[in-house]
Parts: structure tokens; sequence; C-alpha cells
């Protein structure tokens, strides 16, 4: 009996002796004047090559990237928790304004921006608690080798919701986490866009209960719906713009509408409590130069927020770009805000949104 | 008779009787897991409770909400459902398996040991997107057949529910093959032997002899692979339609996007609570005091029984075992070569024909189904296109290139590697001790502390993680391997303990009596006696809970911080971004660990079985 008592003492604690090292490893804190969050990928990459690598040029900091992407859930824990380790972080303007209304954000200090640079940025990117680095819409996007007659492909959501007229597979947004195709839907429904807002949910539904049997795939991660174009599983798609951009560049025969696509500005933000929230700021304003967001835009396909930005992008390969003049026209602006605002019960839109998708998938 | 080893003075005959009983033994054995458990896994679901109540304010708001407004239901039920039919497409596939691997050659089933394990360490979002390739409207499966002429449209394979099943079918399926293998290798073919010996058929002696017997394996197996089906979300997500969502993919929106801790705690705590009632329910229905459904009932007749324990092979040379327990038990047999290679071919197909073709045909099938995706998988990466491309149109090696001259990939490869190392360590150790304490207890206690050491499983992860952070938060490990290595410990634990409970209910007690009577002490008995006897089940819990580390994403997102990052995270995080091909390539590099498992195997059992003495 004690020899089972202290073998399994000891293995306990051969256990532990092998965990030891490890748990007095902690995170290193280098000396670090800035950690900005960036993301993965091509993305990740064209940030530190178009924003970081000149700002640590010209400002002389020491920029620490972290390859990591930035959750509602994980800025919550790190802010209460007192455990936050970026300074610079970017979000939809949607998780930024929600994150702003929870306390979880520093207010962007414009006083250090230059004037002429703010003036040339449009309102929707100059909020309190962040500004816009880049713009990007949902797109129609078909398939140009199979639709190679103009006259077969939607030329608006109305027409995407023809189904009758357009025959052919499609895919949506699928709205599982909170944001989806609801405007598309009621503008296919007939609402002006100017009357869009606040979005008549019902409506919105009911919308969508007649396209709901021509889906083929709702897509979750905007990677799936650029994966669904490229392998032809469908034959029109609403996607992220970049996506669809991303096949052209690789050559796949993919066409894009503008008509209709739905303008969707990301911001960069300042986790509350960031350690070095003073030079969070400057590369914030630093990321607003009209030459450094023209450099981003033409690696991206994403539309600068700073107008002054197009003076030095190529007008042809512009023509590409969700906010070129052309394109702006027939776009519009999704009212992030909206998203967040709370009703009587306390319970936000974007929860309503929710609660009512996961009751309608299942009818 | 001999005494047990008693060093207290004795007083009264009652206190002497109860030392007798091994009570003692069972809270010794259980103080080490059950303090780490409750430390790893306790503290995190107290929290969890808490949360799910509105602590301070104690409300029940969200457990309402759970079955009213919010949608939970519904989703709750097409959960259920879907865990149900793929348990049991994974039983009727699986069984036959099973059934080769126990019953063929060293050599053949190390071979097919290493087939079934092969696509496991690959990432389960490769893999469903070979099935979206294999099942698509232009993929391979509709090409083929109308080719044939067939069909003359495509079959709606993808995006509904089959697709989901059979994606979650291919992934699910070793978690049941493992548990039925490793109580089928314990089973003493004799017994069917002797079953047709006296005159029943090849079927007969199947359904009356051999089943009973697995029964262990089968509800092991299916406890498993139901509790695992309950929380899978990548799948479903990538593979199914609109109606396929489960409840992992709404708790996860809960956290994820709204940060809401709530509803997801109430949910996560409903979800244990079912499970735990569930746990307790059946096993209070089987009757007798050692009936002990879940986990291994034993449900063996007096006449099994007794021929089970007949057996005559000594101790020490079970334990004399080399390579892989599981592979080495049979060559360890102490018997004359002839009636050796007689054995080995299984009782069942002796002159059978026709039984020997469908089972070997049935689990050929079986087979075939596992690795499908893995044909998909090493085309993909060898293509030179930007993005994944099936079938390739030009042939690269960039994506190995890209691999291994890209730092991070090396970084977070090795990492895993180590973490997983550790996670095994410690998982294997705690959760074979748990089950040896849990297979001498019996009851509602034996249930209620199963079901605690089952539940990792059962609360979804994206839950287990926002819980740990704040631990671990505040004493600062967030970011450190330590911090890592909990996590993947929690879930790895689960896989420990139900498959050596298994085993350990096949093992009959009168062994270890055998050789305490002998005059071994409690530590003798358990090396030499115990640990052999369940070696294939501790070596089947270890790889599991390695796959489980090398593969865990959800919890090691929150609680790695910037700083670390591990195969599957640095994976997740690219497909967010771009479905680079590169993760084909990687995947298709792990599959290299079962082969070169395969070639040590093989190169350890050069030497002939003659070696072995008697």
């Amino acid at each position: 009996m004690k020899n089972m008592n202290r073998r399994s003492m000891l293995k306990t604690l051969g256990a532990a002796s092998v965990a030891s090292p490890f748990v007095f490893i902690r995170s290193a804190k280098a000396a670090d004047d800035l950690v900005v969050q960036v993301g993965s990928g091509d993305f990740a990459d064209a940030v530190v090559r178009e924003y970081i690598e000149p700002f640590q040029k010209a400002s002389g900091l020491n920029v620490k990237v972290a390859k990591d992407w930035m959750t509602p859930a994980k800025l919550k824990l790190a802010v209460e928790n007192k455990v936050v380790e970026t300074d610079v972080s970017y979000t939809g303007w949607l998780q930024a304004a929600q994150a702003n209304k929870s306390g979880y954000v520093e207010p962007i200090d414009y006083s250090i921006f230059s004037k002429a640079n703010l003036d040339a940025m449009p309102p929707e990117a100059k909020q309190p608690y962040g500004v816009g680095g880049y713009v990007y819409s949902t797109v129609i996007v078909y398939d140009a080798s199979q639709f190679s007659d103009p006259t077969k492909r939607p030329k608006g959501v109305a027409e995407f919701w023809d189904v009758a007229k357009f025959p052919g597979r499609r895919s949506l947004k699928s709205g599982v986490y909170g944001s989806g195709v609801y405007e598309e839907a009621l503008i296919a429904d007939g609402v002006a866009i100017d009357k869009l807002y606040p979005l008549d949910i019902d409506r919105a539904f009911k919308s969508l209960d007649r396209i709901k049997p021509h889906i083929k795939k709702w897509w979750n991660e905007g990677a799936e719906g650029q994966q669904l174009l490229a392998d032809k599983a469908v034959d029109f798609g609403i996607l992220f713009s970049n996506r669809a951009s991303n096949l052209q560049r690789a050559k796949a025969p993919i066409g894009i509408e503008w008509n209709n696509g739905k303008l969707l500005v990301d911001n960069w933000i300042i986790p509350k409590g960031a350690p070095h929230a003073s030079n969070a700021q400057r590369f914030i304003e630093f990321t607003t130069h009209p030459d450094r967001q023209a450099a981003f835009a033409t690696a991206m396909f994403m539309s600068p927020t700073n107008k002054k930005a197009f003076e030095t992008i190529d007008p042809e390969f512009a023509k590409q770009l969700p906010t070129s003049p052309e394109n702006m026209k027939v776009q519009f602006v999704r009212n992030d805000p909206w998203y967040v605002e709370a009703g009587p019960d306390g319970k936000t839109n974007l929860e309503y949104l929710i609660a009512f998708w996961n009751k309608w998938i299942t009818t | 008779m001999m005494a047990v080893e008693v060093s207290r003075p004795i007083r009264f005959p009652q206190i002497r009787n109860r030392l007798r009983r091994p009570t003692v033994n069972i809270i010794l054995l259980i103080a080490a897991p059950f303090i780490t458990f409750c430390l790893l896994f306790g503290y995190p679901v107290a929290r969890l409770f808490l949360l799910s109540v509105d602590a301070p304010h104690f409300t029940l708001r969200h457990y309402i909400s759970f079955f009213g407004a919010d949608g939970y239901l519904p989703v709750l039920i097409r959960t259920v459902t879907i865990s149900g039919i793929v348990t049991l497409c994974c039983l009727l596939l699986g069984y036959p398996i099973a059934y080769l691997l126990s019953s063929v050659r060293a050599r053949v089933r190390a071979l097919l040991l290493c087939l079934v394990f092969l696509p496991y360490l690959t990432s389960f979002l490769v893999r469903s997107y070979a099935w979206i390739v294999l099942l698509d409207d232009r993929g391979v499966v509709n090409s083929i057949l109308r080719w044939l002429g067939l069909i003359n449209q495509p079959l709606e394979l993808i995006y509904n529910s089959t697709s989901v099943y059979i994606g979650m079918v291919q992934i699910l399926l070793p978690y049941m093959i493992l548990p039925l293998f490793a109580v089928m290798s314990a089973i003493d073919r004799r017994t069917v032997l002797a079953g047709q010996s006296m005159g029943a058929g090849s079927l007969r002696s199947f359904l009356c002899i051999f089943l009973p017997s697995t029964l262990n394996g089968v509800k092991s197996g299916c406890l498993l692979v139901f509790l695992l089906a309950l929380g899978f979300y990548v799948t479903p997500a990538m593979l199914g339609g609109l109606r396929d969502v489960t409840l992992s993919m709404l708790i996860q929106t809960q956290v994820n996007q709204l940060a809401d801790w709530g509803p997801a705690s109430a949910a996560s705590m409903l979800l244990l609570g079912a499970t735990i009632l569930g746990m307790l329910l059946v096993s209070k229905k089987s009757s007798g005091a050692v009936m002990l459904v879940i986990g291994g009932a034993n449900t063996q007749s007096i006449g099994e029984r007794k021929m089970n324990n007949e057996v005559d092979w000594p101790a020490s040379s079970i334990a004399e075992q080399k390579g892989r327990g599981v592979a080495g038990a049979w060559d360890s047999l102490p018997e004359p070569s002839r009636l050796k290679s007689f054995l080995r071919n299984p009782p069942l197909f002796n002159g059978k024909v026709t039984a020997a073709t469908f089972t070997v045909g049935l689990a050929g099938v079986a087979l075939l189904f596992l690795l499908l995706p893995t044909l998909v998988v090493v085309p993909l990466s060898f293509g030179s296109a930007d993005y994944l491309q099936f079938p390739p149109t030009a042939l690269s090696l960039r994506w190995y290139q890209n691999f291994f001259s890209n730092r991070s990939w090396l970084e977070a490869a090795t990492l895993s590697l180590w973490i997983a190392t550790a996670t095994v360590i410690i998982a294997t150790a705690v959760g074979t001790l748990a089950s040896l304490a849990l297979a001498k207890m019996v009851g509602s206690a034996r249930s209620l502390l199963y079901g605690l050491f089952v539940a990792p499983l059962v609360v979804p992860a994206i839950v287990i993680g926002v819980a740990l952070f704040q631990p671990f938060a505040q004493i600062n490990i967030i970011g450190s391997p330590a911090a890592i290595i909990a996590g993947h410990t929690i879930g790895a634990i689960p896989y420990v303990v139900i498959i050596v409970s298994a085993l350990l209910e096949t093992v009959s007690d009168n062994y270890e009596r055998a050789a305490q009577s002998m005059g071994a002490g409690p530590w003798r008995v358990f090396v030499k006696v115990t640990l052999p006897l369940i070696a294939p089940g501790v070596v089947g819990g270890a790889v599991f809970a390695f796959i489980h580390s090398f593969d865990e994403l959800v919890i090691t997102m929150f609680v790695a911080g910037i700083n670390s990052q591990t195969l599957p995270l640095k994976m997740w995080e690219d497909i967010r971004n771009q479905i680079d091909p590169t993760i084909a390539a990687v995947s298709s590099l792990l599959m290299l660990i079962p082969i070169v498992c395969l070639v040590i195997f093989q190169l350890i059992h050069q030497t002939p079985q003659l070696s072995h003495k008697q």
C-alpha cells in the first residue's frame, strides 16, 4: 500500500518535472516599442511590407509583428483580464463599434493627423474609436467562361434573385456570424437604397425564403467563397471583392458586377490598456498617408480610405478597386453602427439577426 | 491463505476486512488524477457554471432562453441526430476493420494499422476539402459515375447532410476502430473454436461467442464517437448545407462574435448535465452489483469467464513482448509453432470461404473509404496553381519548398511536436491511474467519476478556452507552452480513460489476485501483470492523446497568445486568408509519420518468433 502511494506520487512528480521547464518560460517581453496584429497570409505580408517596415524606418521605433487575428472574444478576454499584448489591431467596422460599446478600445487621437488627409477621408472612416484602413465590398461574381453572353449575367441584386431569367447555381454569405445578405435581400425585394436602414428584418427573411432553395452553398469564410468559384461549383455568388480579384489575378475567368455592391470598411483600433498606446496612435496616423494607402491598395485589391491615394494609382488599375469613381456610383456603404444598436430589451440588432437566422435555417 | 499486505496493527476484524477491500487503494490511485483534473478542468467548469447563472446575480435566464427564443433547441436535436447516425455508421464500418486487424499476422497488422492511422495527422480542414473535391458535381465520384454511364445528371452529394455524414464518419472511424481492436485482441479465440467444436456454424459462433465478448469495445467506441461527433463544427460548416448546423457552431458564434459568455456557458452546462445524467441512468438500468455498462459491461456468461480464467500462459512471457504490445500479443504465445500458425488464421475462417470473403471484403471497402481523401490530398500538394486545384494541371514542388524554407512553418511543427509529447506523457499517466481506480469502484460513484473524466469531450472546446483564460492570465502563463500543454491535456485524458477502462473490464481480476497470492506486491502486480494486459489500451490511448494534441485548435487559439503558434493554428490562420496549398503539403508530410513508425516496427520485428523463450 505504501508502495502504491509513493509510486503514484513519484509518477506525478515525474510528470511535473517534465513540465517544469515550460512553466517558467514566460512569453518573451522584448524591448518592443509597438506590437501590431497583422492577421496572416498575403494580407499580413502586405501590411508588413507597406505599413510596418516604412513606419519603422520613418519613426525609428521597434515594431513587433503578431501574426494573429483579432476576434471580439479575444479582445474582451485580453482587456478584462489586463493581458493586452497587442497595441494595434484591425477589425471590421461592426466589431469596432461593438468593442467601443463595451469600452474595450482607446479613443483615437485625431489631433496628430494632418488636416489634408482627414479631409480626404469619408466620415465613415473617421470614427472616434477607430480609423478606416481599407475598403472592400461584397459584389456579384460570376463565372465568365460559363456566361460569355452578357445578357445572361445578373446585373444587380434584383436579377440575382430572379432565378427564372438567370438560371444558375448560386452562393451567398451565411448569416451564422451575424452579418449576412440582408441588405441585398431587401434591395431585391424593391426597397430603395436610401431607405434601407433600419432594416426590416421580417421582410428581409421573406425575401431570402424566395432564393433559399436555389443556393447551393452558404459560405462562412471568405476563402470558402473564393474556392467555390475557383472550383466552378457555383455559377454566381456574392463574394468579397478582393476574393474575386484574387481569382482574376490567378487568371481564373471571373467577372465582377459592381452594381448593388455593399461597401465594408475595416478599422484600425487600439485595445484599451495597450502597453504602447501613444506609439499606436502614431502608427495609425501613418497608415492614412496617401502613398502608403496606394501601395497597400495595389497589393491587396482593396480600396484606400484616403481619396488622395488615387492620385498615385494607375487609373486603369483603379477601375478594379471598389471605391473608384465609377464603382462608387452604384454601390452603398453598409451601416455598421446600426448593427450594434440595442433595442429596449438590451439585445442588439446583431443578436436579433443571429437568433432569427438560427430559427430560419431549421424551417 | 496468504494475507494481503497490511502494515497497520489490526484490532478489530471489521477493520481488517475493510482494509482487505480495495477502498484505500482506490483513494490513493485516484488522488493524483483527481487533483490534476480538478485543477485543470474542474476549476474552469466551476467558472462556466457561475457565468451561466450570471453570478453574482444568479438568474436562470440563459437556461430559459436556451429552450425558447434563442433557437438552440432545434439545433441541439439536429446535432444529436447527426451524432447518432455517424456513430451507427462508424460502428458498421469499423467493426469489420477491427476484426480484420485483430485477426491477421503481426506484420500485416502493422501495415493495416499504419493505413488506418495514415490520414490522422492530416488537418481535418484539408480532409474536408478533399471530400469536396470527391463529392462535388464535377468531382471525382460524379465523373466516374457519369463515365460509367450510370447517371446523366450529377448526384447531389455535396453541401447537404450526406457529405456531412461521410466527412464525419471518415474522421471518426479510427476512434471506433481502436477501442474495438483493443478489446478484440484480448479475446481468446479458442473460445470460438470451442464453440465450433460443439457444432456451431461460423455465423452462430460469431453471434453467440465473439460478439458478446466485444460489447465492451462496442460501447466504449460508440461513446467516444458520439461524444466527439457532438462537438464537431468545422466539418459540418465546410461540407454541410443550411440545415446542417451543429450546436458547437452556435456556441462558436456566441462566443467569438458576440463575446457573450452567458448563453454559451448555459448550453455547455446543459450538455454536461445531460451526458452525466445519461450515464447514471444507463448504469442504473443494468442489474447486478458489478454491471458497469459504460466503459465495459461484464456481459460475458459464466461459462466464458471460466474459459478465460483457464488461460494458462505465464504472466512473464506477456511482459516480454517487444514493440507495440498490440502487435506482439500473438507472437508471445508459448505454443508449438504449428498450432500457433493455425491460430493466427481467424478461427471463423476455418475453411469457410464465404465468411472470409465477406468479412475481408467489407473491411476492404471500409479501409478504402478511410483512405479516399488521402488519395486526393497528395496530388493536391503537388499542384502548381496558386490555389487548391484537383486534378492539378501542372506539377511542382513549390509548396514543399515553401514549407521547408519558411521558418514559421518549421517552428510551428516543432512546437506542436514538443507539446504533443508532453501532453501524451501526462495524459497517459493520469488517465491510466484514473482508469485503474475506476475499475475498482462500483455503482453510482463510479459512473459519476467516469462522467467527470470523460466530460472534457462533452463541453465545447471554445467554452473551455474562454474559461481557462482568466485563471491562466492571473498566473501569467498565457502564451507559454505550459498553458498550451495544460489545455491539451484536459482534452487528451478522456481518450486514455475510455480506452483503458474498456480494456480493464475485459481483464479479469483473477490475474491480479493470482499474482498477489504468489506474493507479489501491488507495484509488481501492476507492472508485471496488469500493465502488459492493458498495454494495447494504454498505447491506443497514448496514440489518441497525441493526435488530439497535434490537432487541437480551439483551446490553443485562446491560451497561446501571440508568441506561440502551433501547427493547427498556423494552418487555420492561413486558411482564413487563402486556402494555401502548403497545408496540403504539410498534411502529406505528416502522413509520413505512421509510415516511419511502420518501418521501425518492421525493423524491430526482424527476429523470428522462435527466439521467444517459453
